[in-house]
């Protein structure tokens, strides 16, 4: 458990720095967005309501 | 017309200033001097009425024009009405639905020691799937969401064995998720999805990551180890190579919102199962990087707590990437462990999308028992199709175990070819 605070802390310490613009975290989990086949450059087929 | 009678009038006028007279010369010439008069005023007239002949064709010529631009624009809002507009949608203002999936198959080449076999899978790595995903936005910074995912996974890797090459129809709701989102408090996600900690191994900047990461046993999970008599044991590849991923969970979820790109999150779940995890991702210096780390408590006979985390670099001119992750397993018997380590690099050979290689390296140990050590070694080689979304890639893994105390197994090679086509 302390050498989890202690990169917990590395990681807060990182964020801290100058010179850093935050970012997206990349899952494998979720798909990655972006152009699909059939949905184009939205990647979805999106349903909207009327404007 | 006008001319011609003004010629005749001079020409009339001409004459009789020829002819000597007195008073009736005179007379004639006022005559004369009238009816040129008179013609110069119809001439007079004459232009008037062209003048306004040519107003009221300018009027024509402009309303023709506008008419022209009305009836384009109500074409162009019938073809929008038509085509642009969907088919179905929703009665309420700010709101959103969309759908989208992916596939994602595998052809494995497998030799386990005493034969080799050709095996037809979806990836475990990041199975086939649909999903339905809602959004209403009750303002600018808050909203409410909905996500259904449902994995559609036919001959499953981790299920496909060398005695049921048919495997199993992974068929689940990944995810039944309700979504209450603000950005100045955060998240909660409430229902059957990720809980805080998943995929907390796996973040990964290499572009290689669906067939190279750090459960490197998913792409041929369900392959059993021969011994060295080639007799099948009951060891999978799954059992050894994993990165002790906490699966999705019925679980209460809550991210803190983003700041300076940190971010962290709590779940607690069905079985008193829960997680926490600090996650951080920038840019910046020529690199981007991502990182973070999480503890667990599964739930599970035997083990107590599970420490994970990894870490990714990627240097933005060279495409040189480097990957690192690493677990620890509390458990009665032992300590499993995970130690991985991956390199690559992207390079844009075409147009059309990029190019990631990687080779990277994996250790587990005391999985699944005490003494039990594995070791992998894998090279992947993929292709990006960014405009249709479709990755293709071909790899190649080892994967050997070394039995603490049962009988030495053989190793497990296996050659892949697959693709990643999001729809």
């Amino acid at each position: 458990m302390r050498r989890l605070a202690f990169l917990a802390g590395l990681l807060v310490s990182l964020a801290a720095c100058s010179g850093w613009r935050p970012m997206e975290v990349p899952t494998n989990s979720d798909m990655k967005p972006g152009p699909g086949l059939f949905t184009g450059s939205s990647g979805a087929f999106v349903l909207t309501a009327p404007r | 017309m006008a001319g011609k009678g003004l010629a005749t009038v001079l020409l009339a006028g001409a004459a009789l200033a020829a002819v000597p007279g007195g008073s009736a010369t005179a007379q004639q010439s006022r005559d004369v001097q009238r009816q040129i008069e008179e013609l110069r005023q119809q001439i007079l007239r004459q232009q008037q009425t062209i003048g306004e002949l040519q107003r009221r064709l300018e009027e024509l010529q402009g309303e023709q024009t506008r008419t022209r631009a009305k009836v384009e624009e109500g074409a162009e809002q019938a073809r929008r009405n038509v085509v642009d507009q969907p088919l179905v949608q929703s009665g309420s203002p700010r709101v959103r639905v969309a759908v989208t999936g992916q596939i994602d198959r595998l052809l494995n080449l497998a030799d386990d020691g005493k034969q080799t076999k050709a095996y037809f899978v979806d990836n475990n790595v990041s199975v086939s799937r649909l999903r339905v995903t809602g959004t209403a936005e009750l303002s600018d910074k808050a909203s409410i969401g909905t996500n259904l995912e449902l994995a559609i996974s036919p001959n499953n890797s981790a299920e496909v064995s060398q005695i049921d090459e048919a495997g199993g129809q992974r068929s689940e709701f990944r995810k039944t998720e309700g979504i209450f989102k603000h950005t100045d408090y955060g998240t909660i996600f409430f229902g059957k999805g990720d809980p805080a900690t998943k995929d907390i191994t796996r973040i990964d900047l290499s572009g290689t990551d669906v067939l190279a990461y750090p459960a490197t046993g998913d792409i041929v999970g369900g392959l059993l180890f021969r011994d060295n008599d080639d007799d099948l044991t009951g060891t999978t590849v799954n059992n050894v190579f994993t990165d002790f991923d906490s699966g999705r969970q019925d679980r209460i979820r809550y991210d803190t919102p983003i700041l300076a790109g940190l971010t962290g999150a709590f779940s607690y779940g069905s079985d008193q199962r829960w997680g926490a995890a600090v996650r951080w991702a920038g840019t910046g210096h020529g690199v981007e990087a991502a990182a973070g780390i999480g503890v667990q408590d599964p739930s599970a006979e035997d083990i107590d707590l599970v420490y994970a985390g990894s870490a990714s670099i990627l240097h933005a001119a060279t495409g040189l990437n480097l990957t690192a992750a690493s677990a620890s397993r509390d458990q009665d018997d032992g300590t499993g462990r995970l130690y991985y380590v991956k390199g690559g690099w992207q390079h844009r050979f075409f147009d059309f999308g990029t190019t990631a290689f990687s080779i990277d390296y994996g250790l587990d140990e005391d999985t699944p028992g005490n003494g039990d050590d594995g070791t992998t070694i894998g090279l992947v080689a993929l292709q990006n199709i960014e405009r249709y979304g479709t990755e293709l890639f071909a790899g190649f893994r080892l994967y050997d175990l070394d039995p603490g105390g049962g009988p030495g197994t053989q190793t497990i090679y296996v050659g892949t070819a697959g693709t990643r086509v999001k729809f």
